[in-house]
């Protein structure tokens, strides 16, 4: 059973189509990143995946259900973190918890125990005096207190310092390790990179794309730097996939798109003094995403 | 109901609710302290209230002459029908409903509620429980000060509790109503601000009907669309009789407004902050 599935969503808000007849299936046990630029869509379909937005057409479905239709049921297993996290100000964190575990039944305590040391949050202040990081905080632990089995996050590091990052990313593995599912909205390409296993991309409310990370980092190009033996002339053409950039007597600097052994083996048949192949660029690939027309990231 | 919802709304507004209950209590105190002047000299009171411009101020906030009644518990409607009393009763009517939805949406909370296990039905009647619980007592408060009151500056005649109670029966279901009508609107926009201004701007063309009713031909017909229309003091009081008509249109126009008010807020959209 899919963790979300979508069948051509829609939401219009008056004249303005926000998400266009989007088909999306994220299958348990997924860390899934969902990008796109500003407006493109992305809160709209979290929303109505947790049935705070009603579609104007089509259906989503959240672990089987009907996301409006079944919503408080659903929720009882579903986390959510929203892209700008708001509490009640007059409450001490800890207060903000023991309500939100008194309406989820009262079983978190242990969890928001083991969170809270885990994220290193002081309870006792009043919200009001949180930072923006202590929010953040907060709402991770809301999210993740009742151990869901799909946690929908908005730009769940917004604010937080590397060290608790890496506990985050940490906690996001386990989860997913654990059969349950991470779909989350990023705008930090990097994390998206390091954390999940596949993404959508979405653009002016459509899909423009949804891929495993490793089909993605396949098609994204590699920066690459080859050194020669100087005067010995290249006398092997060039394979298919390598775009030379510069290219002097002696070296070459270009981009490489396509598994990395048709280039060694292209390499073996030259004279080469030393070479640099650079990590999948993942970023560039995105932002040919975000800018270009219908289907320019495949370009 | 859901009843963490229900305390954790209740311990929101428990400070607003018994300030205002004891400057209700307080106002009233001090009103029969005025009551006091007026019924050591009934004669020359009654002289005033023969002015035809006071007959009709009068009759206009209490729904009759006060002139051919006159006694010490006829006056004390005068305090049971002053603007400053309503004024106390209906900022916490119209506070807390607006607080608790349109207040949740706008600053952003709802995003919170919202995404826990429960239906918006029930947050909607657990929020609501709160309001209507607070109404009872702030609607009974004006009793607790004219009874205070008494004790701390005796009158030279009782007030006739026996006949001011159903005042305050009537006076509950008008609050309700009012706060019923601020629920609705509270469910129907997304900034605290906007339900305010709306039920506010309700109320006062409902006080300018009800003010300009006995004045004016013309606004006769649409009197019954003012609140006041249905919460006359004087008339219950000489009556001795709990208006069941009013409070039964009061309480009808609250269910249809809650209802109507429910089945929006359950459908509507939730927008982002």
């Amino acid at each position: 059973m899919d963790a979300v599935a979508t069948h051509g969503l829609s939401k219009r808000y008056g004249a303005c189509v926000a998400l266009c007849a989007l088909d999306l299936r994220v299958g348990a046990g997924r860390l899934f990143g969902f990008l796109g630029p500003n407006g493109a869509g992305k809160t709209t379909a979290l929303r109505i995946l947790l049935g705070l937005l009603r579609a104007t057409a089509g259906r989503a479905e959240v672990l089987g259900r009907d996301a409006w239709r079944d919503g408080p049921a659903l929720r009882t297993e579903v986390g959510y973190l929203p892209g700008d996290v708001h509490f009640y100000d007059a409450l001490t964190g800890r207060a903000t918890l023991e309500f939100v575990d008194a309406i989820r039944g009262g079983r978190c305590g242990p969890e928001i125990r083991r969170l809270t040391e885990c994220l290193d949050l002081n309870l006792d202040k009043r919200v009001r005096d949180y930072s923006r990081g202590m929010k953040q905080k907060l709402g991770l632990i809301v999210a993740m207190m009742h151990r869901p089995r799909l946690l929908i996050l908005d730009e769940p590091t917004t604010g937080l310092d590397p060290l608790i990052r890496a506990t985050l990313y940490g906690e996001l593995r386990s989860i997913a390790a654990e059969g349950r599912t991470v779909f989350f909205s990023s705008h930090t390409l990097a994390e998206v990179e390091e954390l999940c296993d596949e993404v959508a991309i979405l653009r002016d409310g459509r899909l423009a794309e949804q891929q495993r990370m490793e089909l993605l980092k396949a098609r994204a190009q590699r920066h690459v730097e080859i050194h020669f033996d100087v005067g010995r002339r290249l006398s092997t053409p060039l394979p298919d996939g390598l775009q030379v950039l510069e290219q002097s007597p002696g070296a070459l600097r270009g981009t490489w798109q396509g598994p990395p052994d048709r280039l060694l083996a292209w390499l073996s048949q030259c004279s080469v003094q030393d070479m640099t192949l650079a990590p999948p660029d993942l970023e560039e690939l995105f932002l040919a995403y975000y800018r270009c027309p219908k289907g320019g990231g495949k370009a | 109901m859901n009843r963490a919802v229900f305390w954790k709304t209740f311990r929101d507004y428990r400070l607003l609710v018994t300030i205002l209950i004891l400057a209700i209590v307080l106002f009233e105190l001090l009103a029969v302290r005025m009551l006091l002047e007026g019924v050591r000299d009934l004669g020359m009171v009654r002289i005033w209230l023969d002015r035809p411009l006071l007959k009709t101020l009068v009759r206009l906030v209490f729904g009759g002459d006060l002139v051919g009644d006159l006694t010490a518990t006829t006056l004390s409607t005068v305090a049971l029908a002053h603007p400053l009393l309503w004024a106390l009763c209906w900022i916490l009517v119209v506070t807390i409903p607006t607080g608790v939805l349109s207040g949740e949406i706008g600053r952003g909370t709802a995003d919170l509620l919202l995404t826990l296990p429960l239906s918006r039905g029930r947050i909607y009647l657990s929020t609501s429980a709160v309001w209507i619980a607070a109404v009872v007592p702030a609607s009974f408060a004006p009793l607790l000060g004219l009874w205070l009151g008494q004790q701390v500056f005796p009158l030279p005649e009782r007030l006739e509790f026996g006949r001011l109670w159903q005042v305050s029966v009537n006076f509950c279901a008008l609050n309700w109503c009012i706060a019923s009508v601020a629920m609705c609107v509270s469910s129907l926009v997304a900034r605290r601000g906007t339900a305010v201004g709306i039920v506010v701007a309700a109320l006062l063309v409902s006080d300018l009907i009800n003010l300009l009713v006995p004045s004016w031909e013309v606004v006769r017909p649409i009197a019954g669309l003012g609140f006041l229309h249905y919460f006359r003091p004087l008339v219950i009081v000489r009556n001795g009789q709990v208006p069941w008509h009013d409070v039964g249109i009061l309480l009808s126009v609250a269910l249809a407004a809650w209802l109507a008010g429910w089945w929006h807020f359950a459908r509507r959209d939730i927008p982002a902050v």
